[in-house]
């Protein structure tokens, strides 16, 4: 099957608590029939990542997020020319993750013409859990925007 | 007599968190420490009690980078224990989980992490944006075909969860393989480009007469199984390990070091296996390491980048050997009764050799478990190497020293989080 110009990637550990957050987008958004966009799934591999970008226009990323903000807050951004953000750093030194991904297809030109970034603060992270009640709420949330989102014509 | 001390806290494009410091007095090195302050992770406590079965999948978890290796010597060691003979196309299929993994965490190293330090960059992404960007796409088309491999025979790229005792949960078709192929024969090209780039790097020209350990096998290049052998005359069977080896632990180390037991140091790694077994690499491999200068013996660590590149040459040349004379099997895995036993194993993963070893009850609970991961081995020979190549260079800028250092160390692609499993915490103080 043809590929189509966007592609929506939701990246975690799907049995991490709220890591899971942006693979259970990816899902809710792979069950809507209709959809004229593709949906993938990663646990944020750079090299895979920056693979899933070839040949697309436009890429939205989904992920979730460790920082001071409450549980279920959603942020979005528009990956440009500006610095990313520090948070994309990462945390660990064990591997590269979806922000090396995204630097790393900005300094070899892989980058999409467009792309868009939701990260959802989660709270809990232990294996084997699931998703916090806010995470979940901000799941449904996050998948009906970026429904929309991908559907619009114009971009943003 | 003025101290001099180079410390780094944070040691960068390595596995895992650690450190080093190297001291000085009277323009001599006096110490040097490799110091990794990852914590422990006491696989080995908790696999007690555990099924044999779930070993795999659980050791796996102790290393992004090389979760086949952990598979693959917790199968073997299962194995023997329990009296299983794996052979045929689901060996086979198990030495071509193991091409992909060398490929993923090879190119890995070698391009983003390793090749900076010799062209002088911070990192990767730098190292990309000035000028070698054709370099990096390059590495990452090729680590793809490595991707692929693990994908289709361990069910997926990061932590495969295909493998089983006796062999794997579900056998690929033979016509799965046909996109893989044509993947693999394009990585070809792409790996021969790749060495001639890594070989092209400027090399600090030190050497060190290093005690070589590997695996041996008198028909493959070794991934799975074979004799361990040194270039110093021994030759032994996996079984006697714990007669020749032993581990300790250091108040400035998390991780376990090994050394033999009469207290001497080792290198395993890419290093040893490419010297101790030159001769059962492929013909197109030799080859490779012949345009790269490589003689068959290196002795310079820091040529080891090179060796990786070869070594990827060779694993994506098995894999298609592999694939174009693989017949399905009847049966994914080789049935078996549970037991009491012992069994150990060592298989070689991408920084060297990884030893396991497991008592299993006759329920098929683990009663016992050992894991001797090759950067718990390596740590001795990376003190050494800053004790050796550093010394020369004392009257340079720090920052020039500390570079050095930290490439030195670099060399042996260190895998901190696999080093730190070890089982009992004992630190004495004075």
């Amino acid at each position: 099957m043809a590929k189509t110009s966007t592609l929506v990637i939701g990246i975690g550990n799907p049995t991490a608590g709220d890591d899971a957050a942006g693979r259970l987008v990816a899902r809710k958004l792979c069950a809507r029939d209709d959809r004229d966009f593709d949906v993938a799934e990663n646990f944020g591999e750079t090299a895979s990542l920056i693979a899933l970008f070839e040949g697309r226009s436009r890429v939205i990323l989904v992920d979730a997020c460790q920082c001071e903000a409450e549980p279920g807050a959603i942020f979005r951004f528009s990956v440009g020319d500006a610095p990313l953000p520090v948070a994309l750093g990462g945390i660990s030194s064990h591997g590269f993750g979806a922000g090396a991904a995204i630097a790393l297809a900005k300094a070899l030109g892989l980058l999409p013409e467009e792309m868009i970034v939701f990260a959802i603060a989660g709270e809990k992270f232990e294996p084997e859990t699931r998703p916090t009640r806010a995470v979940c709420e901000s799941i449904v949330s996050v998948a009906a925007e970026i429904d929309a989102l991908a559907r619009a014509e114009t971009r943003i | 007599m003025p101290t001099k001390t180079i410390k780094v806290d944070l040691l960068a494009r390595v596995e895992g968190e650690g450190a080093f410091k190297v001291v000085a007095k009277g323009g001599r090195i006096v110490s040097t420490e490799f110091r990794i302050f990852e914590p422990p992770r006491f696989f080995e406590a908790f696999l007690r009690g555990r099924a044999y079965s779930e070993v795999p999948d659980i050791t796996a978890r102790i290393c992004g980078i090389c979760p086949v290796a952990y598979q693959m010597s917790s199968v073997h060691a299962m194995e023997m224990a329990l009296g299983v003979k794996v052979d045929g196309p689901l060996r086979d299929l198990r030495r071509l989980l193991y091409c992909g993994e060398w490929i993923e965490s090879h190119v890995l190293h070698a391009a983003m992490l390793h090749a900076p330090d010799f062209l002088g960059f911070e990192g990767a992404f730098d190292m990309a944006a000035a000028g070698h960007a054709d370099a990096v796409k390059l590495a990452l088309e090729l680590k793809k075909a490595g991707n692929g491999i693990v994908a289709l025979v361990g069910g997926r790229e990061i932590h495969p969860v295909n493998v089983r005792v006796g062999g794997f949960y579900k056998i690929p078709r033979r016509r799965d393989f046909a996109r893989l192929r044509e993947t693999l024969l394009k990585a070809r090209d792409l790996a021969l480009v790749f060495a001639d780039w890594t070989a092209s790097l400027p090399f600090p020209d030190k050497e060190r007469d290093y005690t070589f350990v590997s695996l041996s096998h008198p028909d493959e290049y070794p991934f799975n199984e074979g004799r361990v052998v040194s270039n110093r005359g021994m030759d032994i069977s996996v079984k006697d390990w714990n007669r020749h080896f032993r581990e300790e632990h250091v108040a400035h180390s998390n991780a376990l070091q090994g050394y033999f037991i009469d207290g001497s140091s080792y290198l395993c790694g890419p290093l040893a296996r490419y010297s101790l077994n030159f001769d059962r690499l492929s013909p197109l491999a030799r080859e490779t390491a012949k345009k790269a200068g490589l003689g068959r013996v290196v002795k310079n660590p820091y040529r080891s980048i090179v060796v990786r590149a070869v070594e990827t040459v060779y694993a994506v040349d098995e894999a298609l050997r592999i694939i174009d004379a693989w017949v399905e099997p009847d049966a994914p895995f080789v049935a078996h009764e549970i037991r009491a036993g012992e069994g150990m194993a060592a298989t070689e993963a991408p920084r060297g050799i990884l030893f396991h070893r497991y008592k299993i009850n006759d329920d098929g609970s683990i009663a016992e478990a050992q894991i001797v991961p090759p950067t718990s081995q390596n740590q001795r020979s990376i003190e050494e190497d800053l004790a050796s190549f550093i010394g020369d260079i004392l009257d340079r800028d720090e920052i020039e020293i500390r570079h050095l250092c930290e490439q030195t160390i670099r060399n042996y692609d260190p895998c901190i989080s696999c080093a730190t499993h070890f089982l009992k915490l004992d630190i004495a103080r004075e």
